[in-house]
């Protein structure tokens, strides 16, 4: 599986924790059952400046995308989609 | 020298802490809004203590500590609720605060995306909860 950088722009925000958690959750169970199991892994979330930074391990781009409703689209919209690679610094301790 | 947690003691300790600290003043400077702090119990109804804190523009303008069953207990902007272990867990470090929310271990009433939108005042709020030292230690 490759690995990608899914930059958001956040316009709206869950008014509260319940929506929140469970659309995020809805989004990790049915990342699950899209063509090609993407799987979300982890995300960062930059508050000042309005933007979440989310890795995926999937096949492609297009296998991310089709992951999302329209609504969560609506509220975060992708600026962009990278492949990357994985470089942990703690490799420089050995 | 340590506090009790939960206690009065220790919530005089983080207004203290919260106003000699110039890091949370610059953080935390744009955030208007109290916070009730609702500690329940590990297992069954009700609550042990409850926390009031009046939290604005960087400054703890004023705190109560509140026992069960003593006053009708005020409506804040914020209500935090959870158990005694999962309230020790996020201010003694071993519990990530946004990881509480998140799993819901940390039980969030208010607007949530005001919340989001000020998590780095959240986090630091969580880093002076931190730096006001419990004691005894607690094992759950």
């Amino acid at each position: 599986m490759k690995r990608f950088l899914a930059i958001h722009t956040v316009r709206n925000v869950y008014l509260t924790q319940d929506e929140w958690v469970e659309d995020w959750r809805g989004l990790r169970h049915r990342s699950r059952q899209t063509p090609g199991c993407p799987v979300w892994l982890t995300s960062y979330y930059a508050a000042i400046q309005g933007k979440l930074y989310c890795e995926w391990e999937a096949e492609s781009e297009d296998d991310i995308r089709r992951c999302f409703t329209q609504r969560e689209l609506d509220m975060a919209p992708f600026e962009s989609i990278q492949e990357i690679v994985r470089m942990d610094a703690t490799w420089l301790d050995e | 020298m340590g506090y009790p947690f939960p206690s009065e003691a220790w919530l005089l300790a983080l207004h203290q802490t919260l106003n000699r600290d110039q890091q949370y003043a610059q953080v935390a400077r744009g955030w208007e809004g109290d916070i009730l702090c609702l500690i329940e119990a590990a297992d069954g109804p009700g609550w042990l203590a409850a926390f009031y804190l009046d939290l604005w523009h960087g400054a703890c303008r004023g705190v109560k500590a509140y026992a069960p069953g003593t006053e009708e207990l005020p409506a804040a902007k914020f209500t935090l609720r959870a158990p005694l272990p999962n309230f020790y867990k996020v201010i003694s470090g071993e519990l990530d605060p946004m990881q509480a929310m998140m799993t819901r271990r940390l039980k969030v009433e208010g607007n949530m995306a005001y919340m989001l939108r000020n998590v780095p005042t959240v986090l630091d709020f969580v880093r002076c909860c931190r730096a006001v030292e419990i004691e005894p230690k607690l094992a759950f």
